[in-house]
């Protein structure tokens, strides 16, 4: 008992220090005092990070610090509190270092988000958003591949571990490879199409973006989830977004089928229904 | 099932490419993976299969297998069927050219894709399904009879509008496409099909299934082994009333509640895998029944990402080439061009 | 409309295997009374599902420039039998028949699409003889 108020001591010293400073400067932030990953059942010494996690927060809505905001009009008029967005924190180091164009041009997707957001048609979310979206995704680690699949869209991801395969052309999930640094499991994500946004804000991309991501267990129920962005079309330098990563452990809990393309299909052709 | 497991790898050996290597296989000793499980993992094709039909043709009444100079006409005269559906020559449009797909040059020598019953055909529906689906049928005329092909995206398929594939169409080959990823922990098994980037990712721990006021497209898996094959259990499926989503009764029941599917993977050898599936509704058919496929081992490391309704610019042109059709010609409005049904053959080769 | 009825009674006592080609009603979707044929310049080769579309510019006798689409193959197809996203780069010339789309727009639907030297593009074998063959140029 001690030793936990020892380590809740220690936490509490290292988040205040955060705090007065940069929010994310401690990379382990909230780790529990003494904990090592669990490794998986087969002997190969590496952590295991199956089981479903999920996002909380607000990185979704904004990924930048903002006060609560609304809609327009019109689409309040139907969907009232839903559609707007809560405040929330930032999860990135800092304001989104854009170039000046791309500035405009985000400029312009917050201000036609309800019309522009890829989520909103259901397509498939590219990463790191698709870590953050509000729907569970499941981690199922293999011997030699690491598959990720997203509640959202039917969507997911092979992370290729036993070797580096190249992408055939660019795709909206881009290409996954990954690697072992430590208990951290370091992925790099190349070949992404240009049309998926970063959140529902307008934060978005071009299609020399390549993302490194890392995810390392802090608890038998927490993941911290590091992705660094590197897009030298639209930002002045790499930035990371940094989201932790809830386990969720209902009895049974499984992904739900969530094929949201039929509730999509209004917005994106209801301009060619016959009247 | 272990009888029907027999004869199946009887047939399959028979067929046409690759019958020594199947005859030398061991079924008994597949590799495993490092927790002991059967290794199924890898991307797999059920190409080969592309052509054979489900139901066993009336002239091949009891010919599951064919050889000789019967098996050269078969294939041929499969060939030339595909070349006619995709309208290669002449002058209309058709479903594309020759690079569109993936079917040619196939050389299974089934004549069926059904091996029970053995006389390789569904059997009959119960008269309590006929009646069902005519009255389903009837409903449906009545609320969207007069409609158009494309007054509204919910007039065309679900291939069209990219919503999905469904369960078990989408572990049958079609046009191109037809490769399923399975990947492997000691608690669950993914399947992912490419076409449409579905995934099932199946728990291994004995859980229930979901209550059954859950209905899912895919309804609900769970997966056991039973020694070297998994066994993937199927139920609560949702109720799929529209006949436009071309789903036959015959592939799903006439009532989704009672629906159930049991799949079966076993590995027969370093390329293959015998995959069957039963369909099993005592209120729709008379006796459940089950269809095969050679599932083959391909060298690609993952499925190629099918983001089709990212990209369905098809679906943009259908409907706003309906609405330009309609503007120069008002006639269209009152007379509608007969729409073909799903899977009938003819002139528009397109299913 | 009762001859509604008995097509939609055949298509459900024909099996719905899911083997359908996964593809547009090509005739909803294009024209066959109006047949385009184009030569012009590759800007983008946009390998999206469920077709790939061609970009191309082209020139027209007076001099001005028209941007059309051209619908393709799958990729997933496409890529299987060899090709690559090198294959029709930014700048390559091409020569187009095919069918316009219902709604007027400069669309077509690739029928027949070939290099500047005659070679026929995206066709591959399929080796068991039939009339359709052609060797094909196969890049990786």
């Amino acid at each position: 008992m001690t030793r936990f108020w020892q380590g809740l001591g220690t936490g509490l010293v290292v988040v205040c220090a955060a705090a007065s400073a940069d929010r994310w400067a401690a990379p382990l932030l909230a780790q529990a005092p003494g904990f090592k990953a669990p490794r998986t059942s087969w002997g190969d010494g590496k952590p295991d990070l199956s089981g479903i996690w999920q996002a909380l927060g607000t990185a979704n809505w904004n990924l930048e610090d903002h006060a609560a905001y609304g809609a327009p009009a019109a689409v309040l008029a139907v969907a009232g509190t839903v559609a707007a967005a809560p405040g929330g924190f930032g999860f990135v180091d800092g304001p989104i270092p854009y170039k000046p164009e791309a500035l405009k041009q985000r400029q312009h997707n917050f201000e036609n988000r309800w019309t522009l957001d890829p989520e909103l048609k259901c397509y498939q979310a590219g990463l790191p958003r698709a870590t953050y979206l509000p729907y569970p995704f499941q981690i199922l680690q293999s011997n030699n591949k690491i598959l990720v699949t997203y509640e959202y869209a039917k969507s997911s991801r092979t992370i290729h571990m036993d070797k580096k395969v190249a992408a055939p052309v660019p795709q909206y999930m881009g290409q996954s490879n990954g690697r072992w640094e430590g208990d951290s499991l370091v992925v790099e994500v190349t070949d992404f199409r240009d049309e998926s946004w970063f959140d529902r804000a307008g934060n978005f991309h071009s299609d020399a973006l390549k993302v490194t991501e890392r995810f390392t267990l802090t608890s038998p129920y927490h993941m911290l989830y590091e992705a660094t962005i590197d897009d030298a079309k639209t930002f002045t330098r790499p930035w990371k977004i940094t989201v932790p990563l809830y386990k969720r452990i209902e009895r049974n809990v499984q992904l739900m089928e969530f094929n949201c393309v039929p509730f999509s299909e209004d917005m994106i052709y209801g301009q060619w229904k016959r009247r | 099932m272990h009888q029907r497991l027999l004869t199946a790898f009887a047939l399959s050996a028979l067929i046409a490419a690759g019958a020594a290597d199947l005859a030398a296989q061991k079924p008994s000793s597949p590799p495993r993976t490092p927790w002991g499980h059967p290794d199924l993992q890898g991307v797999w094709t059920s190409d080969e299969e592309t052509g054979v039909p489900m139901e066993r043709p009336e002239q091949y009444k009891n010919k599951p297998i064919l050889e000789g100079k019967e098996l050269e006409e078969y294939l041929k005269r499969r060939e030339l069927e595909r070349a006619r559906n995709a309208n290669f020559g002449g002058g209309i449009t058709g479903a594309g050219p020759v690079h569109w797909y993936e079917w040619w040059g196939r050389k299974s020598a089934r004549t069926s894709l059904i091996t029970d019953p053995p006389d390789g055909r569904i059997p009959p529906l119960t008269p309590e399904a006929q009646k069902a689906e005519e009255a389903r049928m009837k409903d449906w005329e009545a609320k969207v009879g007069d409609r158009g092909p494309a007054d509204s995206w919910e007039d065309r398929e679900l291939w069209d509008r990219c919503v999905m594939r469904h369960l078990p169409g989408v572990m049958f080959p079609g046009g191109y496409g037809n490769n399923a990823q399975i990947v492997q922990t000691p608690t669950h098994v993914a399947i992912l099909n490419e076409m449409i980037h579905e995934v099932r990712v199946i728990p291994l721990d004995g859980r229930p299934h979901l209550s059954k006021s859950i209905r899912q497209w895919y309804g609900d898996s769970r997966a056991r082994w039973d020694k070297n094959t998994l066994v993937v259990e199927t139920i609560n499926f949702k109720d799929m009333t529209d006949p436009r989503m071309d789903i036959g009764v015959r592939s799903r029941g006439a009532f989704p509640e009672s629906f159930k599917i049991v799949e079966r993977f076993t590995r027969m050898g370093p390329d293959t895998i015998q995959y069957e599936i039963t369909r099993d509704d005592p209120k729709t058919w008379t006796r459940p029944w089950t269809a095969m496929l050679e599932l083959k081992k391909t060298p690609g490391e993952y499925l190629f990402e099918y983001n089709c309704h990212e990209g369905n610019i098809g679906m943009e042109n259908i409907l706003s080439g309906a609405r330009a059709e309609e503007k120069a010609n008002p006639e269209l409005l009152k007379r509608r061009a007969v729409r073909k049904a799903p899977g009938e053959e003819s002139d528009d080769p397109d299913r | 409309m009762v001859g509604r009825l008995g097509l939609m009674i055949v298509a459900s006592l024909v099996l719905g295997t899911g083997s359908a080609a996964a593809h547009h009603a090509f005739a909803a979707e294009f024209d066959a009374q109006k047949p385009v044929s184009l030569k012009g310049k590759v800007t983008k080769m946009d390998w999206i599902n469920p077709h790939a579309w061609i970009h191309i510019d082209v020139t027209g006798a007076d001099g001005s420039v028209e941007k059309w689409m051209i619908e393709g193959g799958a990729p997933n197809a496409l890529l299987r039998r060899g090709f690559s996203k090198e294959s029709l780069l930014p700048g390559t010339e091409i020569s187009v028949t095919g069918f316009q789309a219902k709604n007027g727009t400069k669309r077509a639907n690739g029928f027949n699409i070939t290099l500047a030297d005659g070679k026929v593009l995206f066709v591959g074998s399929s080796g068991i003889g039939a009339p359709y063959e052609n060797q094909a140029p196969k890049d990786k």
